[in-house]
């Protein structure tokens, strides 16, 4: 999941525009910037973008910039108003407005980033994109059947914690303390299963996200845990490093 | 107008203001005006005692100013809204940063008092909102995970598996619910900051507790229980940080108090 930011800046003055647009082209977490120089033309562009940051020029103009404020503030609850202005002195209506985010002209580099990265942050941990994820994660998952030397086995992916490549078969660990032996090669099976948050860690091993519980760079391996039980596997250097970046994409 | 009952507090050095704002909230049967205070540490003490909803603050003061005292406030006890009430506009460049509910300029209206007691309403229904949404996505059975730094790599965990956070010098103690003890190489804020999550609830300084894992309070002795590994962890609760729970409403009293 990538999340990258979408600025609208309202703003009548085109020196502070530039400027303003100077430093979000600059800023690597800004994925669009829209301007708008009246309210005309501010109101088609919110609507079209539904921004995630609208900078606007406070004290507002006229009075169709107020009741965009006020439809940005009531319909648009994910998105965060940025006021930018002159002076200090309007800073106590912007208060009364709910709006704490106040920079004041010509805005400095620093303070706007700042904010840019807060709202990163909110983005990424925004009750919507929670709830989101909880759905997608609900939703019934397809049982999948592979041959072993018995006959078949009906698994769900979630109850394989890893697979081990061993010649032309795999071994699958399962939950419930469960092992089956696999007539099919590694490869196959993390063709099966790549697409259902498996990673091959190395070329031994197809493991599950799900139970991934530490990651070792000392040593390069993975600790996978399920029922108070430990496996330990190895990854290679790039999967280790990718794994260890903090964050959960 | 909701009639879930606020509480307020006033701190004004000018005696003459507090009784025209106690006039003002009169109109308000459900704010119930707990103190006043014309000295500012004093009424700080009493904010951090007593927790209440809302603070009426001037910022021109004698002995402490109003952005001081939201300083202290906000440091310490992040519960009560602040309400700024001042005959200075000019201040409101350094207010803004202590995100007060609102910003009163003197002479004010009861029209403006009314104002802030509909936005007090209105944050208060926001967070309880969330803390439910909050509840619901941690008690699904794929809640999120979160990654977090040790020592000599990452924990990747459940954020519903953690049962406390304890602060341990520049580091913290991870507790999770199959017993082990992790340590995670972040100061305990910014830890707290990073689990972003409602469930999880300041008992004081150095822990957190997740309060699906809450078993008991015992408010003599200011302890809480909590439920670890099949078995109890005993840790030290605040007085304030006692309230603040009490405060929440988070599950319903069997008992009137």
């Amino acid at each position: 999941m990538e999340h990258k930011i979408c600025v609208l800046i309202i703003d009548s003055e085109p020196k502070s525009v530039i400027h303003i647009q100077e430093i979000l082209n600059e800023n690597s977490l800004i994925d669009r910037v829209d301007v708008a120089t009246d309210s005309e033309m501010a109101l088609l562009k919110v609507i079209d973008s539904v921004p995630d940051i609208v900078l606007m020029e406070f004290p507002f103009r006229d009075k169709t910039i107020n009741e965009l404020y006020k439809f940005i503030k009531t319909k648009l609850t994910e998105t965060t108003v940025v006021f930018i202005s002159e002076s200090k002195d309007n800073a106590a209506q912007a208060i009364q407005h709910g709006v704490y985010h106040y920079l004041l002209k010509p805005i400095p580099n620093d303070k706007l980033d700042k904010i840019i990265g807060q709202i990163l942050l909110l983005k990424q941990n925004s009750v919507q994109l929670k709830i989101k994820q909880v759905i997608e994660k609900s939703t019934e998952e397809k049982r999948l059947m592979f041959y072993t030397s018995k006959g078949y086995i009906l698994i769900d992916p979630e109850e394989i914690i890893f697979c081990m490549a061993d010649g032309i078969f795999s071994e699958m660990y399962l939950t419930q303390n469960r092992k089956e032996i696999i007539y099919l090669f590694l490869s196959r099976i993390e063709e099966i299963l790549g697409s259902v948050d498996f990673i091959r860690s190395n070329r031994k091993f197809l493991i599950n996200r799900k139970y991934i519980r530490k990651v070792f760079k000392n040593d390069n391996s993975i600790l996978l845990f399920h029922e108070g039980k430990e496996y330990i596997v190895k990854g290679s250097k790039q999967h280790i490093r990718n794994l260890t970046k903090l964050n959960l994409d | 107008m909701d009639s879930t009952n606020i509480s307020a507090f006033i701190i004004d050095d000018e005696p003459e203001a507090i009784q025209l704002l106690e006039m003002f909230l009169r109109f308000f049967p459900n704010v119930n005006v707990m103190g006043k205070e014309t000295q500012a540490k004093k009424g700080l003490d009493f904010v951090n005692q007593n927790l209440p909803d809302l603070v009426f603050l001037d910022i021109d003061m004698p002995d402490m100013n109003g952005l001081q005292v939201a300083n202290h406030i906000h440091t310490e006890n992040f519960y009560s809204e602040i309400v700024f009430t001042t005959a200075h506009p000019k201040y409101g460049y350094d207010a803004i940063d202590f995100q007060p509910l609102d910003f009163l300029i003197k002479p004010f209206t009861v029209e403006d008092v009314e104002t802030v007691i509909l936005k007090y309403q209105e944050v208060a229904e926001k967070k309880k909102y969330l803390r439910k949404v909050d509840l619901f996505i941690h008690s699904q059975s794929n809640s999120p995970k979160i990654k977090l730094p040790t020592i000599n790599g990452i924990l990747i965990v459940e954020i519903k598996d953690i049962v406390l956070l304890k602060a341990k010098e520049h580091n913290s103690y991870l507790y999770l619910k199959d017993g082990t003890i992790e340590t995670i190489t972040r100061n305990l804020n910014i830890l707290a900051e990073t689990i972003n999550s409602q469930t999880f609830f300041k008992i004081s300084r150095s822990a957190y507790i997740n309060l699906k894992y809450l078993k008991k309070l015992d408010k003599k002795n200011l302890k809480c229980m909590v439920n670890f590994n099949q078995s109890v962890l005993e840790e030290d609760i605040t007085k304030s940080n006692l309230l603040h729970f009490e405060k929440l409403d988070l599950f319903p009293p069997m008992q009137g108090h």
